[in-house]
Parts: structure tokens; sequence; C-alpha cells
């Protein structure tokens, strides 16, 4: 950081966003320099991804404001941002795989020669000018497509950086990256890390959203800190290390001994699968050997004991929900043992799952979950209807209609009717309604994938309620939760998964919000300080 | 069931617009006149008249019968585009199987030799559509796109061209083109039994709920255990059986087969589940509505014929009464159930 350092190009002052029942952003205020990589922190749901969008323009926010160079910018305007000189590079940004990159890089602004045709040879040598910049490799007239990810990523850089001109706007100043590297492999991210720090020695602002510590250590200058949507603390790179970060990420320690003390009380209930040793001689819940999965999971085992919960913990793209999904036997390219209660399933199958016991509530319920053109009642039957029906499979709908009626009176669904339809119902009583699905003597397993997503407090504890009793009737529980209270609260054992793989298990004292965090991170940060 | 009711204010809207005109013009009395043999009486000559639903429910049951199997395959957010082929082509090979049989040859021969090739031979055609779909995964519409040509292909390969024909007896007066009090029921109480079963199938099975189900979100279906691949290629299959179906009435009715036979059927069928409440995009229709549908379809025929229309104008019509039934359709759209 040098002369031009000490000036403050963007001011962030008591910026607020809610998103439905969540608070994303809660008064926060920060600022940032011209000329550093200024890191954005926090867990998932912190609220970091959102703030890099509201300075942007992508989000609009409830409250507060944005200045950039002292301009206050239009809330939620990408227009008026992007005049400002304030680019975005993320993963979701519109991209036209099958055009190639100078198409891409010139689709707001096509050169045309006199015939109004397009003019390929300027519209080239424009791509050529910004990518080659960054990457002298690049082939222009290639479809974007098929370039690897890290390159696209470079293009995106590319695009960002473009200096239009026209617009009576400036040249880009503040560069937002937001998760740059979580589809990218080591070599790339080093690239794009040189990238990243050379453009902020040409004095652009870099704000780089990331819950990578290694990436944050090897090219931010300053860290800022949001914990549930508030700001923690801003820090410069050099005056902190690791441990404090993830303090400041996770709370103060006081918070992690009150969730412990909360799981531990919850625990004393269930003093059966908390003397594991006993688990060789009888037959386990769920034991899962080997569990593989091309780019996805990488040799996974465990156990769950029956009346168990274990939770797992990790980072978004660890590979939970692909566990989940592999057990059940959604995943056609998986390998490994499932087996249940001693015996193993037959066949990678969901079908042949649910037939042995197992059970799974997937993380999202209005894609994967439910069917809003079925009745309540056939959502709750639909995995189960075949083995109620009579030969032939015609439906025995007394038997049905009987299951259906005593799982919205024990699990407290709020319907009009068992025939109304999912939609009418809040979220909270949707997620009960698929909960419900598998609530019978059958199920022996429990897959949850974030069970209280998106649900109001009320009946997140119903929820939790319903989880602890399945346990208490012997199923096994294994619970996916982005949610570290929820995770702490319901887990009897909690294993995180990093890359794919189990990089960790804390059992009792052990579990907490900063180990969590530091099995969580500890590979992907290991892995890139190793490159530097 | 909503639908339905739908179907039925149609279906009296069409009827009554066309009963009046039907009774005014002495000229049809005497059209139907020879036919029936009877002498002319006063009362005949309304729309309602037996002879005249009961023609217009057989013309309109081929179609019907295959457009129970097309909203299955619609409900399961499919298509299929082969169907007029596999028509021809079932009702090509059936014929072949039914010309090897003596001219005396009795129905209790005749008419499962019939309906065993010709409903195996959809059954075969659909299965394989279905196994491509789900096996190559390939979105349905180039599969079937692809197979209309083929199995139309082959109809022309095998027939050269040539009309089939030389029936037992017993297959065609004994059965489909069966006289009963002036009026011949076979094909319209096929009909009636592909439709009804059709209902219990689509909503008293578990194959027809979780045909609901994955026509409406198959991911959530995969999640629910419910194996999906092996239900699409049932539906297909079964879907391919009912146009063996309507080949065999078909053939049997007029006791012949023509390589042409079926051309531009699939449009028909597909128009005819839509109008009867089927959404394209999965997960809704019912075979009541699908065989309503080809009934109005058929009435809108009947009726510009009886109020002489110039036949020209006959697709003008059909195609506005599609857009029109579906527009209908979403404007009463309510959270409902399928039925």
């Amino acid at each position: 950081m040098d002369a031009i350092a000490n000036k403050s190009l963007v001011v962030v002052e008591n910026v607020s966003k809610r998103f439905g029942v969540t608070q994303a952003l809660d008064d926060v205020s920060a600022s940032f320099l011209a000329g550093e990589v200024h890191a954005l922190m926090g867990e998932n749901g912190a609220g970091k991804s959102t703030l890099g969008k509201v300075i942007a323009g992508l989000h609009r926010q409830d409250r507060g404001t944005v200045f950039v160079d002292g301009h206050e910018l239009r809330p939620g305007s990408i227009d008026d941002a992007y005049a400002r000189g304030v680019r975005i590079v993320h993963q979701e940004l519109a991209q036209c795989p099958n055009l190639t990159v100078a198409e891409n890089l010139c689709l707001h602004d096509m050169p045309t020669n006199r015939f109004g045709l397009i003019d390929r040879r300027s519209m080239n040598e424009r791509a050529s000018e910004l990518v080659h910049q960054l990457e002298p490799g690049i082939d222009v007239t290639r479809p974007l497509g098929a370039l690897s990810p890290g390159w696209r990523q470079i293009c995106q850089i590319a695009a960002a950086l473009e200096d239009r001109g026209e617009n009576g706007g400036c040249g880009p100043r503040v560069i937002v990256f937001d998760e740059p590297t979580s589809s990218l492999s080591i070599a790339e991210v080093n690239r794009l890390l040189e990238i990243v720090r050379s453009l902020a020695e040409r004095g652009l602002t870099v704000l780089y959203v990331s819950h990578r510590m290694g990436e944050i250590f090897a090219c931010c200058d300053r860290v800022t800190v949001l914990r549930d949507g508030r700001f923690v603390a801003t820090s410069r790179v050099a005056d902190i290390d690791e441990p404090t970060l993830v303090e400041q990420m996770i709370g103060r320690r006081v918070a992690a001994t009150t969730a412990k003390g909360l799981s531990r009380q919850s625990g004393t209930s269930h003093l059966a699968p908390s003397e594991p040793s006993d688990g060789a001689k009888r037959a386990s819940g769920l034991r899962v050997e080997s569990m593989a999965s091309p780019g996805k999971l990488a040799s996974v085992s465990f156990e769950v004991a029956p009346g168990e919960v274990v939770g797992i913990g990790g980072l978004v793209g660890a590979g939970r929900s692909e566990l989940l999904d592999a057990v059940f036997g959604l995943d056609g390219a998986s390998s490994g043992i499932v087996e249940i209660e001693g015996k193993a399933i037959p066949s990678h199958s969901p079908s042949a799952a649910i037939r042995a016991g197992v059970g799974y509530v997937p993380e999202d319920r209005k894609q994967q979950g439910l069917f809003f053109q079925l009745g309540i009642d056939e959502n709750i039957v639909a995995p189960v209807m075949s083995m109620l029906a009579s030969t032939g499979g015609i439906r025995r709908r007394s038997d049905e209609s009987r299951l259906v009626d005593e799982r919205i009176r024990s699990f407290q669904v709020k319907a009009a009717s068992p025939a109304s339809l999912p939609g009418s119902l809040s979220g909270g009583n949707q997620q009960k309604l698929l909960l419900a699905r598998w609530m019978g003597k059958r199920t022996r397993v429990l897959l949850l994938d974030e069970p209280t997503r998106g649900i109001d407090v009320g009946t997140k504890s119903e929820i939790y309620k319903i989880v602890r009793d399945a346990a208490d009737k012997g199923v096994a529980v294994l619970l996916v939760s982005s949610e570290m209270p929820e995770l702490l609260h319901l887990s009897d054992r909690i294993l995180v998964m990093c890359d794919g793989r189990i990089s960790g298990e804390l059992r009792g004292e052990q579990m907490t919000q900063a180990n969590i965090l530091r099995l969580a991170t500890m590979e992907s940060a290991a892995a890139t300080a190793a490159d530097c | 069931m909503l639908v339905i009711a739908i179907m039925a204010i149609a279906l009296t809207f069409f009827g009554g617009t066309k009963m009046v005109p039907r009774m005014d013009p002495a000229t049809n009395t005497v059209m139907r006149d020879p036919e029936s043999g009877q002498p002319v009486r006063v009362e005949v000559n309304r729309f309602l008249d037996s002879q005249n639903l009961i023609q217009v429910a057989n013309n309109a049951s081929y179609i019907a019968v295959m457009a129970v199997g097309m909203t299955a395959i619609i409900a399961l957010a499919g298509i299929d585009l082969s169907i007029g082929s596999i028509y021809a082509l079932a009702a090509l090979i059936g014929a072949f199987a039914l010309r090897e049989l003596e001219r005396t040859t009795g129905l209790m021969v005749a008419l499962p030799v019939g309906l065993l090739v010709c409903m195996g031979v959809g059954a075969l055609a659909g299965f394989v559509n279905g196994a491509m779909i789900v096996g190559l995964r390939v979105h349905p519409f180039i599969i079937t796109l692809g197979t209309m040509a083929i199995y139309r292909g082959v109809v022309f390969v095998l027939s050269r061209g040539q009309t089939v024909s030389g029936f037992p007896e017993s297959i065609q007066r004994g059965f489909f083109k069966l006289s009963v009090g002036g009026v011949q029921p076979v094909p319209s109480l096929l009909m009636v039994v592909t439709m009804v079963g059709g209902w219990f199938v689509m909503s008293r099975t578990v194959i027809g709920r979780r045909v609901y189900a994955i026509g409406g979100n198959e991911v959530a279906a995969r999640y629910a255990g419910i194996p999906v691949g092996r239900v699409k290629i049932l539906v297909y299959t079964i879907a391919g059986m009912l146009v063996g179906l309507a080949a065999c009435m078909y053939a049997g009715y007029f006791g012949a087969a023509t390589s042409d036979a079926g051309a531009g059927y699939e449009l028909r069928v597909i128009a005819a589940a839509v109008i009867g409440g089927a959404s394209l995009a999965g997960g809704r229709g019912s075979a009541l509505g699908a065989a309503l549908g080809a009934i109005v379809i058929e009435l809108i025929n009947n009726g510009m014929i009886i109020l002489q229309v110039d036949q020209s104008y006959n697709q003008i019509v059909m195609g506005a009464a599609i857009v029109v039934a579906v527009l209908v359709d979403q404007a009463k759209r309510r959270p409902g159930r399928n039925h």
C-alpha cells in the first residue's frame, strides 16, 4: 500500500438488506481503499456476498448508502454502479458458452461495418486487447464453453476491466470478486491471485469475497469480517492470524461454549449412542464404506448408530449433499457399500434404499422435494404408495388416507384438507410435510439436508423435536446443516467434510464452531499455501 | 373434474348450435333415409339422433383411444410424435396376419389374432420409443420425430404402398362393424372401455400417480424413490399398445389397412389430449378429458358437415378450438386435483 492507499474509494454506510425471514445485512458500515485487495469474510450466510452485490448494484439495499469516490450510488442500479467504475466478477454472471470469447466480451456493443453487419475483425481485436493483458494464451475466436474454468474466469475479469467510455462513465475502479475460486484448480487459483494483485497495483480497489483462508493470507491487504449480517471488524492481514480470524467469523468464545452446553444437554438423554465402542458388536444403523464418486466424493466411510444424530459440517461445495445423494443411491457414478442395520443395500437406487429403510429430506424442497400439482396426501405417501398397494398396483385408498391423517396430525402440518396442494402451505409446513413423508415405522435411517432452511424460529424448534423424537425411536439420523448452532445443538457427533472427504470427526467437548470451521477450511487453505 | 365440466359445457355449446340448423333443412332427412332403410319418420333429423351420435362417436373412437395413451405421455412431460406411424404399422402387420387366415375363420380366432398382433406391434414400437428416450437421454420430441419417419418407412417397405385386405368376414361384420338395431356400437364401446380403464389406471393405481408425480417434478420423483426410467418406458409401451388397439379397430372396421393410414394423426391426438386438459409442461391431464377432447374434434368435423360449411374451413375452426380450449382451461384453472 502506497501513496494512493490512504484514500477511501468505496464507503458503505449503515447498509441493511433482508431476504424473506433472513436478515442478510444488518446496519453494515465499512470503507475500502484505492489500490488494496480487501477481503470480505464470513461463514455461509454471513452476508459477505450480499454486501458485494449491494455495492455492485445487483441487490437493492433496504437502508443505507454506498459511496464511490464521494458520489452516492443509486441503490440497486447496476448502470449507476457501472458508470462509477464498479464491476463484479461472479460465477453466475451471464455468459454464453456457445458464443466465442470475443462475442461474449462485445455482447453489449457489437462493432458493425457500414452495412450493419458484424465486423468480426475489429471485434476480435477489441477482445484480444482486453483479454491478452491478463492471459496472452487465450484465443478469442474460440467458443467460451471450450475454455477451462480458469480461463473463463479470466475472460470475465477482462470484461469487467473494459472501459466503456461512451456512457459518460469512468473506467473500472472497483472490482468485486464473488467466490472467484470455487470452481478452479489450484494452479488456476494461483494465476487468478496474481491477476488480483496486479489489479490492485494498478490502483484499483479489489473486494475479494471468499471463505478460503489460504487465499486471504496469500493476496489480501486488509480483511473485513461479517457475521450474521453484521460488521465484526476490519483488520490488516499482516496484523492478524488465522485463529483470531476464525474467532471473528464465528463469534465470541462464549457463544461456542453455550452451543456446546446445549448439545451436551440434549446428548445426556441419549446415552446409548454415546458409547460407540459396542457399535462393533451391535449392528449399526447406517454404515457407509468407501463411498466415492468421481469429482464429488473421495472414499468416505463412517457409521451412524441407531438413535444417534450425526451432523455433517463443512462449507458449501464440500460434498455434503453429494454424500447424502450417494447414500440414497441417486448418484449413478458412485461406488461404495451402504449397510442398513447390518444388511447391505443390494443396488444403488433410491427405491432399493427406501425398501431398506432410508428416508431422505433433500436440501431444496421446491425443486427436489414436493409435487406441487399433487395433493398433500399424495406428497406424503409418494414413496410408499407401491408398498401400500394391493397386487397389480391398485391403490388402497383407505390405508393411504389413514396413514396421511395420522402423519398430518402427529406432525401438525397445518393444511385446510389432505387434498389441498402443498403450494398453499407456509415454508415451515412444507418442510414438516416432507419430514412427515419419511416418519413411518419403516424408516431406520434418516438423511436430512438443511432441514430448517428459510423457516421461522417456531417451526424450527418443532422440527428439532421431530428429529430428536425420531432418534429416540432408534432411527439413525445423518444431518447436514450450514447453520452452526443447529448442527451443534442437534448432533451427538460431528463429521466435517472438505473437498469431498471427511477431514475430521468431533465429539463432546471438541464440538465447537471454531473446530468445525478449522476442519472445514483446512484442506483448501493448506493446499493453497503449499502451492504458493 | 374441472376439465370435464368445461368439456361438457363445450359439448353442449357446440351441440346446441348445430342442432338447430340440422332440424330445419329437409334435405338431411332425405340423405339419411336410404342408409337406415326405414321409411321416413318425422322426428329423425335431430342432431341428438342415435345414428348420428354413434357415427360421431365411432369416428372419434380411433383418436380417443390413442389420446388416452397420449395423455399419459403428456402428463409425464413427454410427447410421442410417432403414433400416426405406429398406427399404420400396427394396422399393416395386423392386416398381414389376418389375411393369412381363411376368409371363413371364426371370430373367436380372428379377433384374438388381430388384437394380439396389432397391440403387440404397437407395444413394441412404444417400448422402443421409451427405451431410447430413457436409455439415450434424448428429448422425446427428437426420438419420436425420428421413429415417426422410421416406422412410416417400414410401413412403405413392407406394404410397397399397397392396401392390404381380405380378412375373415367375422372380424369385420361379426365384431367391429357389427350392426345392432341399425347402429354399429363396437368402436364406441371400445372407446368407453379405454376411457374408463384409462381413468382407473391414472387415478387409482400406483403407476398412474407416479406418472403425475414425474411429470410435475421429475427431480422430486427421484428423491421420492420413484423408478423414473421404468415408469417412462412402461407408459410409452402402454400408449403404443393403445395405438395398436386403435389400429385394430380401424383395420377391422374398414376391412383393410393402407400404407398412409394415420398420417397426421399425431397432431389430432395431441390436440385431443390438450383440449381434454393435458398440460404439455407435464403433471396434468385426464383420460376422460382426452376422450372428450377427441369427441369435440369430431363434433367440430360433424358440425361443419351438418352446417354445410366448406370443408376447407374445417382446419381453421379446429385450430381455433384448440387455442380457445387451452385458454379457457388456463383461465379456469385453480388449485385442483387430477382426475
